[in-house]
């Protein structure tokens, strides 16, 4: 069936000095799945939100089986309109249940004599879990659930409006593989009871595998529709980037790999108990299922969380009990909640860039020389591309990618050894993807033992020389060179954790 | 057996207050024979109507995340009014009191919640304008309130307060089912918590916060109405002890001050604490002073709790 | 760029009051009133700096009112019981820190949000104040100290110089040091800080005991003023006549209670304008009210005006949780 349920004509959004939606007209058919691709900032988002009533357009129209609709909200469009949307971003309140955060909008529906029954609120956030098959404790305050539980419930939610439209805006981060299968078979399902299905997405593979037809969006505006069948990776990246292959979006692997700089030995804590090393000129990665102690593992290094374990830096001992000692023997940690542990978002590029170095900029009674500072940020900012108005900029204006180049080249003004980084490409565009790895790599060749915990499979295939797979905080396999492909790391992944 | 015995214990650790308030009396029943008396323990509910009033607002407004040091001087405000207007008419000033306070409740909530001004220092600037107003209405106490109005308010049978009791149990019940039951109070939580992801959900989160500081201003006139009926004159300081207290009360009955947790019955179970310290120390005859010695050690107290909490959390 | 904003409006604030006053006031204007309206500033100035650093890296002295008088009141009584010059002056200073020292401590290491401790401060410094008074005034101020207070350089009153002279090494050391800088950043956001490496409890210690030496100075200066504190006991404590100016200065300064936001340029601004406003307003003859409903309305309308031009959110829920 092909009838059309969603159309819009000519809708743009503007936010203050970008348009972020550019005369968007598209044509979205029931019983198809689209997906829209671009890079960061090129309006995918931000067209979800206007789908879905949380932004208003400034211009254009939408039409609903054949009928304009004019300025609705959020709860207008889950209820009236039928389209219901899993962002991004989490929306679950973590210190209410889960069955609270079902029903939030709509608790009013429960109300018996007046009062919410909380039974009845139970009972039927129970029973839509398990009939998707989610195993969660409706009990239970959402805080206390894993990331990828978090994400299968706003999952549910959506799926419980029963709607004609769902729109999934970046959601299989979290989820691990299996999670994943069942995602798609979901969607799939969907398609099949001619709805619509709306997949935002970095991950080119699962769009070339789930899509009817593929929208690129560049710069606000529809730069292309493709049927799903009909297009290549190669092409796809071209239309989205410019950039001919996969390949070129990462820098060579290394070609020799030198001694031992950093070893890590007996690290235990927290489930975890694990021992590797990283040498010169090598990019290490840790891989695996969500929940295995990746994230945990580098936090436990750098001090964050409190372990047991040695350590050693060019074959000597060091004491690392907390992040001062780890920042004193020279390890940088780059978190993957950038806004939350790593800028200071109202204060400006050229703060944010100083800061952790800022002692080099001042003489030994601590005071300022002000022309350093300026130097040291104007380098990082042209040595990385880094995409600001002035130094004097808020860093909260940034893009995400930009956010992000800022954290990482400003490592460069310290003198580091040890370089830990959790996903470090997370959320970001492919153009921002390739100088992050680019300033890894250089990182690493200029002889820091760079560590980092990733997550995209073409990311683990295609930048690390080395990759250790964990599971429950144990390390069950380690593939290098040649051995690094898709195949073997999903091996891996499901059947090597059974042995 | 071991289901219910968890229940019981879930319930001791989510209404530890009322455990607290427990102990506390038992101690100072120990301390000072004839605290548990009848007479005392009613004296006690009766003495904190008021101040019930304004913690319960408070309450909900901490909940939101927000703020209000308004509470005292709407209370003040409410004596000097009704002891100005009540000459003319003893209806018509309570209007006028209960308009004035859904009034300043709207400001505050539109500065606090649609400007997104800090609630903090809105209710600081309103609260100057607030007492400002209080001094020309009242530049000293005095005035007149109508006694019947008065005695309605406090319904005294047999030497006690019945009234004052029944306005305890309104305010307890209402505020406990209104943040429980209902689904207001239940987005009051949310928005309290994580507003941005209420935005996300498409929860009008400044319609939300805009009513709290509305209901805040309106349980604090309610207050101000019985504290017009205790001292039967209108005085334009009469309130600020009570903003202090009411934040202790909040504090003490372990309201998250970044909003979104926190329990209506724990706030009740504070401010009885509250006024039975001070019920406690006037029976053993303490100085007033040494009160403030207490009330800055028990604040280090709670203070020792949120450590102990946040280790807790760390782990 | 957001600073300049709030220093323009500021300075053209403090133009318009001057050139009313040139109009309908213009005793104002004389030399006379102006160095002594200066010279009650410098109490009220010194603690909105101290405020100042303290609303920067994120968080609130409410103990700064209290901690001052205190220091005037027990100074007092040991210039008075000792006869000796230096040696309480250094006692005041100790104590002045240490208080600080300890609410620094409270916020930094044990995480206690900044209101709950300074508060619980106050309301124990109020406590001891009165128990060692018994409720009545106390103390005296030596000559010594009395000469200084009310000496000057030039026409120029020398608390006024130094209470400008400090402002500027504030300025400096807040502007121009890494410690400084550091402060700004644990101010705007503790938790990246301390991934950085930042010693954040060192930091918060440190603005809240300059705070607390700032205080010290201006008990001193107080005392010598008045020569004998006078003891008024608002609910929440001693000291809230003091207290109240420090927070609205800074907000007036530009400082915004998220952290991190603002400047010591700015609340010097802001104090003059301040009392130029007070004592604009007790000039024309509006009494106790007129100025609480002037200066109510007029930080509201600061607040209204910052967020409409500058549409930023300001969060004060740092205040409270400590992350």
């Amino acid at each position: 069936m092909m009838a059309e349920y969603l159309s819009t004509e000519n809708i743009t959004k503007m936010f203050p000095g970008v348009k972020a939606v550019d005369n968007a007209s598209l044509t979205f058919n029931s019983g198809m799945v689209y997906s829209i691709v671009g890079e960061n900032g090129a309006g995918k988002s931000t067209f979800a939100k206007i789908l879905s009533g949380i932004y208003k357009a400034d211009m254009g129209k939408i039409f609903i089986k054949g009928k304009e609709v004019v300025d609705y909200n959020a709860t207008e469009a889950l209820d009236k309109y039928k389209i219901a949307v899993v962002h991004q971003d989490e929306t679950l309140f973590p210190e209410m249940s889960v069955a609270e955060n079902f029903f939030m909008e709509v608790m009013g529906r429960f109300y018996k004599k007046g009062f919410i029954s909380y039974r009845e609120l139970k009972k039927t956030a129970e029973k839509s879990l398990k009939d998707l098959n989610i195993n969660v404790d409706v009990n239970k305050k959402v805080k206390y659930l894993r990331s990828d539980e978090r994400k299968m419930l706003e999952f549910a939610r959506a799926i419980y409006y029963q709607p004609n439209f769902l729109i999934l805006d970046e959601v299989t981060a979290p989820l691990p593989e299996d999670k994943i299968e069942a995602v798609f078979t979901w969607i799939k399902e969907l398609r099949n009871k001619t709805k619509v299905v709306l997949y935002i997405s970095h991950k080119l593979r699962e769009v070339l595998e789930l899509s009817d037809e593929i929208v690129v969006f560049k710069d606000g505006k529809v730069a292309g529709k493709i049927h799903g069948s009909k297009v290549k990776m190669d092409d796809l990246i071209q239309m989205m980037v410019g950039e001919k292959s996969f390949k070129a979006i990462f820098p060579e692997k290394a070609r020799t790999i030198g001694k031992t700089i950093f070893k890590v030995k007996n690290l235990k804590g927290r489930g975890i108990d694990m021992e590797f090393e990283n040498r010169e000129g090598e990019i290490l990665a840790l891989a695996g299922l969500a929940g295995s102690g990746m994230k945990e593992a580098l936090r436990m290094i750098y001090g964050v969380v409190p372990k047991s374990g040695d350590f050693y830096l060019d074959n000597k001992k060091i004491k690392i009990r907390s992040v001062k000692d780890a920042s004193a023997h020279g390890m940088v940690y780059i978190s993957d909640e950038k806004e939350a542990e790593e800028l200071f978002l109202n204060q400006s590029v050229k703060e944010n860039i100083i800061i952790p170095s800022i002692d080099k900029a001042a003489n030994k009674l601590g005071i300022l020389k002000e022309s350093a500072v300026d130097k040291f940020a104007k380098f990082i900012v042209s040595r990385f591309n880094i995409k600001t108005p002035s130094l004097d900029t808020l860093t909260q204006s940034l893009s995400g990618g930009n956010k992000q180049k800022v954290v990482v080249g400003r490592c460069l003004l310290k003198n580091i050894r040890v370089l830990l980084a959790s996903n470090p490409t997370v959320g970001l565009d492919i153009a921002s993807k390739t100088e992050i790895y680019n300033i890894l790599r250089d990182l690493a060749k200029k002889g820091i033992a760079v560590t980092v915990y990733l997550s995209e499979l073409p990311e683990i295939v295609n930048f690390p020389d080395r990759v250790l797979i964990m599971y429950n905080g144990k390390i069950v396999d380690e593939l290098k060179g040649d051995e690094i492909t898709e195949e073997n790391i999903l091996k891996a992944y499901f059947e090597k954790v059974s042995e | 057996m071991s289901e219910k015995l968890h229940n019981i214990k879930i319930l001791l650790s989510e209404f530890y207050v009322v455990f607290l308030l427990v102990m506390a009396w038992l101690f100072f029943g120990i301390f000072a024979p004839g605290f548990l008396s009848f007479r005392n323990i009613f004296g006690i509910i009766t003495f904190s109507v008021i101040l019930l009033a304004a913690s319960l607002a408070q309450n909900v407004v901490v909940l939101t995340g927000g703020f209000d040091l308004t509470v005292g001087s709407i209370i003040s405000l409410v004596t000097c009014v009704l002891s100005v207007l009540m000459v003319y008419s003893v209806i018509g000033s309570i209007i006028v009191a209960i308009l004035l306070g859904v009034l300043i409740g709207f400001v505050n909530g539109f500065c606090a919640a649609r400007l997104k001004i800090d609630p903090f220092l809105v209710t600081l600037s309103v609260m100057f304008l607030i007492d400002g107003i209080d001094l020309i209405l009242r530049p000293a106490p005095g005035g007149w309130i109508d006694k019947t109005f008065a005695n309605a308010l406090l319904l005294n049978i047999g030497g006690l307060n019945v009234g004052s009791i029944i306005a305890f149990l309104a305010l307890t019940i209402f505020c406990v089912v209104l943040l429980e039951k209902r689904h207001f109070g239940r987005l009051i939580y949310a928005v309290g918590g994580a507003e941005d992801r209420a935005i996300l959900r498409g929860i009008n989160t400044q319609k939300v916060k805009m009513l709290a500081y509305v209901l805040s201003c309106l349980l604090c006139t309610f207050g101000g109405l019985y504290m017009a009926a205790y001292v039967q004159i209108g005085d334009a300081t009469i309130g600020s002890p009570i903003l202090f207290a009411s934040i202790a009360a909040v504090l003490l009955g372990g309201t998250s001050v970044s909003g979104g947790t926190g329990r209506a019955l724990n706030t009740v179970a504070a401010t009885l604490i509250i006024s039975s310290i001070t019920n406690f120390l006037f029976y053993i005859r303490v100085i007033e002073w040494w009160k403030y010695v207490f009330n800055g050690a028990l604040l280090i107290v709670v203070a020792s709790v949120y450590y102990w909490i946040e280790r807790r959390r760390e782990k | 760029m957001k600073i300049q904003t709030i220093y323009l409006t500021s300075i053209g604030a403090i133009v318009v009051l001057l050139i009313i006053s040139a109009l309908f006031a213009p005793q104002f204007l004389t030399v006379e009133h102006q160095s002594s309206l200066l010279k009650r500033l410098s109490v009220y100035g010194l603690l909105a700096l101290g405020q100042t650093l303290v609303v920067l890296v994120g968080g609130v002295d409410l103990s700064i009112g209290a901690n001052m008088l205190t220091l005037a009141i027990f100074g007092g009584d040991l210039f008075f019981h000792t006869g000796e010059l230096l040696l309480p002056i250094i006692i005041v200073f100790v104590l002045g820190a240490l208080i600080g020292f300890i609410n620094g401590v409270g916020v930094g290491r044990f995480k206690v949000p900044p209101i709950v401790m300074t508060l619980g401060m106050m309301t124990l410094l109020t406590g001891f104040v009165l128990v060692y008074t018994g409720g009545s005034p106390v103390g005296g101020a030596p000559p010594a100290l009395v000469d200084f207070v009310f000496a000057e350089v030039i026409n120029v009153p020398v608390i006024v110089i130094v209470w400008i002279v400090l402002a500027m090494l504030l300025w400096f050391f807040s502007r121009r040091t890494t410690l400084g800088r550091k402060l700004y950043a644990v101010g705007s956001n503790p938790r990246a800080s301390y991934i950085l490496g930042i010693e954040t409890w060192k930091i918060y210690s440190i603005a809240y005991t300059l705070a607390g030496v700032l205080a010290a100075i201006a008990s001193l200066i107080y005392l010598g003023r008045v020569l004998t504190p006078a003891l008024s006991v608002a609910p929440a404590g001693i000291g809230t006549e003091f207290l109240l100016p420090s927070l609205v200065i800074p907000v007036l300064g530009g400082c915004s209670f998220k952290g991190g936001e603002g400047s010591i340029i700015g609340a010097l601004i802001a104090t003059y304008l301040y009392g130029m406003l007070r004592s604009f307003l007790l000039v024309m003859g509006f009494g106790e009210a007129g100025v609480l409903i002037f200066t109510g309305v007029i930080l509201l309308g600061v607040l209204i005006f910052q967020q409409i031009r500058g549409g930023r959110l300001l969060q004060f829920r740092k205040l409270f949780t400590r992350k």
